[in-house]
């Protein structure tokens, strides 16, 4: 945590569950955090691990019958979820971007990739008409779209996957936002592609100053690009820490059960690690430690007791944490 | 020989003449293509999104046209095939589709989507086809619950579990796996591709592995061919490609994989071009992207050259071999 | 998904049936198809158990009743032979409905045949039936219907394959576009890699995957049929006297309604415009649905 900038994004105790049954165990549980300026968080799990029911609370925009029902998100100096709705539709256009794995379906197809950003930035920062389009320019220019940006209007369409997200991210761009979640953005990627888009955020984060939230399930994929890793399973943090040291020594099962599910590049003669069963739907969370039917060290009192997350580094939440050996 | 054997695969699409123009445009979207793939063995198909990866499993499997060359099982030539003719060979080559869900008929169950390949390739009666349409899901590691879902009830590993049952229902010895785990978990992904190697263990199968990701295909291909733009840039045994490319764009592939807390290679940041539009007419077709071009390869074309170590590669000034300071 | 949305939704605006109007969004909520199927039960129970609970013969003619106005004896009053009018509704809707009924169905089965071979068979086909298709389109239904039923008397059964016969060509086309859609599916790919004929995909994919649609379709060329059948009666040309039809109970009070029979026209006609209206709402109904469940 050496040289770290402010705090843009500090998420505390992030509760959400069922708005009908507040009773029932959330979906998201006591998650706490926080993202500096400039710097790139991960969240990693499989699907339905909360991954993106948190960033849709951090947006406010979480689905019909879901709700947050406890903790709170700072964005600088701002309680968000103090402010009222109007007020918070204001805010996640201007201090906060999104962007999404399919861009297709949060591009609008009938009208073009330039009038769509110009379009966002005159909503929020007002302004002439043609100080929204120079804006588009340097956007796209920036984002490495410079043939859009200089020449005819554009339709989503028109567009390869790889270039649609960075117009998805230049419109997540349009307004100077202080924060940007980046919903699985290269899983429908090929890699090549994946790289140019990860190097992008690398590349905005440094000269914007720019806190980046990115959600993914590959372990390699956000140990290669973030700062930090947060590892989250059934709606719970099991493992958070510096991504250089968490794909060495992970120390939650779990962690490391992601990571040797990766095929390895060299030596193609061991047998891959799964991860036995699924993991287990918001109605039917075990007893005690909510990993312990899918781990390797599981032990009676995992059964009992759910750990709680340490206070000090390293940060996990295990009873029997993978020491020793990687 | 036995197994597979593609020799100079050449699918062309014939665009019809616009208005006010004579000629007719072709485009090809592979361009003499060649490689064997011994029985048993599985072959990984590499490369980025339109590189022509998909068109060539459908072209072994003669579901799509071939303009030239030949495609050979257990030496016998199926591209001359038609019809009734073809059919016992059809049955012997299967393919799991690119999305799972697409390539299953919404209105089915499972019981229907996995007994039809066996009512239509062996007629086999209904009563015995629940019997084997079970057996075929165990083998793939489902329950016989699955057998009245529909499609859309299924998660995403399911359903390619469900996929996988039926082309191997009709015993077929040749599988091609269209990005069997794209759009998967990684813990999903790790389970298809041990249960791909199990089956090649149990029952000999040979697979065409096509995937965008080395990292997968580094785990279950014995051999690799990597395309670019429908031409062959590279192959060989996959752990020779993988620690030592010969070909600029293996290399790029690979340099491009995530590489854990290594930071992100130089060379990937300063090349913000993203790889579509044209491919050059004439000269190398990867040369436009290439940081080693010459200017050889802007008018001549590289042929397949053939290296130690049973590599072919097309390029002028292939990588140099650097496999004695890799090995441990 | 989408794939089936996108071609519902431009079937749905394009299928335009000669005379059919589109109904007013104020009926198109969720309710639409119980209230066309509610009022098209009524209509067939009127029908059809009507003549049991009103056993009056509509062929008696009662001499000292001639053109008498509704009254207590005669519901609906009489006509000019002095015929019960209520009991000629009820017969008439009898063999209106049922010749309604299978004209679309033979249309729907000649549609279904002719798009499918059209969307199956190899290109050269399809581009000679779909030529055949536009010069039979080009034909308004209307003169063809009077061509054929003026140059041969046609009883029942031959009614209903003329109309069946003239009003498939919308159905073919809807099929041939669907069938196309769908031998492009992957999953269509696949039963032909096991070994599939075209028969087989025809009837275990494709007719499967647009029967929802096609019934919807039936529905409103049922609407069709009945105002057609009703139009061919009413120029003298359909069900033949002394039978009645609703368009025939039309044609013989349109003459005598300007000297004050009013009852002669008023309820024949609303019975041809409930029949046709119960049939468009249920279809509407059904088409908002499946539109719904291809979206949702």
């Amino acid at each position: 945590m050496n040289a770290r900038g402010r705090i843009a994004l500090a998420v505390r105790g992030l509760t959400v569950g069922l708005a009908r049954e507040p009773g029932a165990r959330a979906l998201v549980d006591d998650l706490s955090f926080e993202v500096a300026e400039g710097e790139m968080l991960a969240f990693v799990g499989e699907s339905g691990s909360g991954k993106s029911l948190t960033a849709a609370a951090i947006f406010g925009l979480l689905p019909f019958g879901v709700r947050r029902l406890a903790g709170s998100v700072r964005l600088h100096d701002t309680e968000l979820t103090a402010l009222s709705e109007r007020a918070l539709r204001a805010r996640r256009g201007r201090d906060m971007g999104l962007v999404f794995q399919n861009p297709l379906t949060a591009l609008n197809p009938s009208h073009s990739i330039q009038a769509q950003i110009a379009e966002t930035y005159h909503v929020h920062k007002g302004g002439t008409r043609r100080a929204a389009k120079e804006r588009t320019r340097a956007l796209l220019a920036e984002v490495g779209l410079a043939n859009t940006a200089n020449g005819p209007e554009t339709y989503p369409h028109q567009l390869s996957g790889g270039m649609r997200q960075r117009a998805m991210i230049a419109t997540a761009l349009a307004c100077d936002p202080t924060l940007l979640i980046a919903d699985e953005p290269t899983t429908a990627l090929d890699v090549v592609v994946q790289a140019q888009i990860l190097d992008l955020l690398a590349r905005l984060r440094k000269e914007r100053g720019l806190a980046v939230v990115l959600i993914t399930h590959d372990l390699a994929l956000a140990a290669s690009c973030a700062d930090r890793i947060l590892v989250l399973y059934a709606g719970r943090a099991v493992e958070e820490g510096c991504a250089a040291r968490f794909f060495k020594t992970p120390y939650h099962p779990y962690s490391r059960a992601l990571r040797d599910a990766l095929p390895p590049l060299h030596g193609q003669g061991a047998r891959l690690a799964e991860i036995s069963g699924l993991p287990p739907g918001p109605g039917a969370l075990p007893r005690g430690c909510r990993f312990a039917p899918r781990c390797p060290n599981v032990q009676n009192d995992c059964r009992e007791t759910e750990p709680a997350m340490r206070r000090t580094e390293p940060r996990f939440a295990c009873l029997h944490p993978c020491l020793g050996a990687p | 020989m036995n197994g597979l054997r593609v020799e100079n695969l050449t699918v062309e699409y014939v665009k019809r003449p616009r208005l006010g123009h004579k000629e007719e445009r072709r485009h090809k979207a592979l361009a003499d293509i060649s490689f064997a793939l011994p029985g048993g063995e599985t072959l990984g198909i590499v490369g980025e999104s339109g590189c022509g990866k998909t068109t060539l499993g459908h072209a072994v499997l003669q579901m799509t046209p071939v303009s030239a060359g030949r495609v050979l099982w257990d030496g016998t030539e199926i591209t001359a095939l038609k019809g009734a003719a073809l059919r016992p060979f059809r049955r012997q080559m299967q393919l799991v589709f690119q999305d799972p869900f697409e390539a299953m008929n919404p209105r089915m169950t499972v019981d229907r989507i996995v007994s039809e390949p066996l009512h239509l390739a062996f007629g086999m009666a209904r009563s015995t086809r629940r019997q084997k349409a079970a057996e075929l899901l165990q083998r793939v590691g489902l329950d016989e619950a699955v057998l009245s879902r529909y499609p859309r009830q299924l998660s995403g590993g399911q359903r390619q579990r469900v996929a996988l049952a039926r082309a191997l229902a009709t015993e077929p010895r040749l599988l091609v796996l269209d990005e069997p785990t794209s759009g998967l978990d990684v813990s999903l992904q790790a389970r298809i591709l041990n249960l791909l190697r199990d089956l090649q263990a149990e029952k000999g199968l040979s697979y065409l592995f096509i995937s965008h990701d080395l990292s997968a295909i580094s785990y279950i291909a014995h051999r690799t061919v990597v395309l670019f733009g429908g031409h062959m840039m590279e192959q060989g045994p996959t752990a020779t490609l993988i620690r030592s490319p010969a070909h600029p764009y293996t290399a790029s592939l690979l340099a491009a994989l995530p590489v854990p807390a290594a930071g992100r290679p130089a060379h990937i940041a300063s090349d913000p071009v993203p790889r579509a539009g044209a491919l050059p007419s004439m000269g190398c077709i990867y040369c436009p992207w290439c940081d080693r071009a010459q200017s050889r390869c802007h008018f001549d074309a590289p042929g397949a050259t053939v290296l130690e170590g049973e590599r072919v590669v097309a390029c002028h000034y292939p990588l140099p071999d650097n496999r004695q300071h890799h090995d441990p | 998904m989408t794939d089936e949305r996108l071609s519902l939704d431009s079937e749905g605006r394009t299928r335009a049936y000669g005379l059919m109007w589109t109904w007013p969004r104020m009926v198109r909520a969720a309710s639409a198809e119980y209230l066309g199927a509610g009022l098209m039960l009524a209509l067939a129970f009127f029908c059809w158990i009507g003549p049991t609970l009103y056993p009056h013969n509509g062929l008696a003619i009662h001499a000292h009743h001639i053109l008498s106005a509704p009254d207590r004896r005669f519901a609906l009053g009489t006509d000019a032979l002095g015929r019960n009018v209520l009991a000629r509704l009820m017969r008439g809707g009898q063999t209106t409905l049922a010749i309604a009924f299978w004209a679309s169905a033979i249309g729907l089965v000649a549609g279904l045949a002719y798009g499918m071979a059209a969307g199956l068979g190899p290109a050269w086909i399809d581009r000679l039936l779909m030529r055949l298709l536009d010069a039979l389109l080009a034909i308004p239904t209307l003169v063809l219907m009077i061509f054929f039923a003026a140059i041969m008397p046609l009883g029942d059964v031959g009614l209903a394959t003329l109309l069946g016969l003239v009003s498939w060509p919308g159905i073919a086309r809807l099929a041939r576009n669907e069938t196309l859609a769908a031998r492009e599916r992957d999953y269509v790919r696949a039963a032909r890699q096991f070994g599939a004929n075209g028969f087989y995909v025809a009837h275990a994919h494709i007719l499967r995957a647009m029967l929802p649609l096609v019934v919807v379709n039936a529905t409103f060329l049922m609407a069709d049929m009945i105002l057609g059948l009703s139009g061919l009666s009413f120029l003298g040309l359909g069900i033949q006297p002394p039978h009645a039809s609703w368009g025939g109970l039309l044609n013989t009070g349109a003459g005598l309604a300007v000297i004050g029979s009013w009852w002669l026209i008023v309820f024949p006609g609303l019975a041809i415009f409930l029949a046709i209206l119960a049939m468009n709402m249920l279809g509407q109904g059904m088409l908002a649905r499946l539109n719904g469940e291809a979206s949702g």
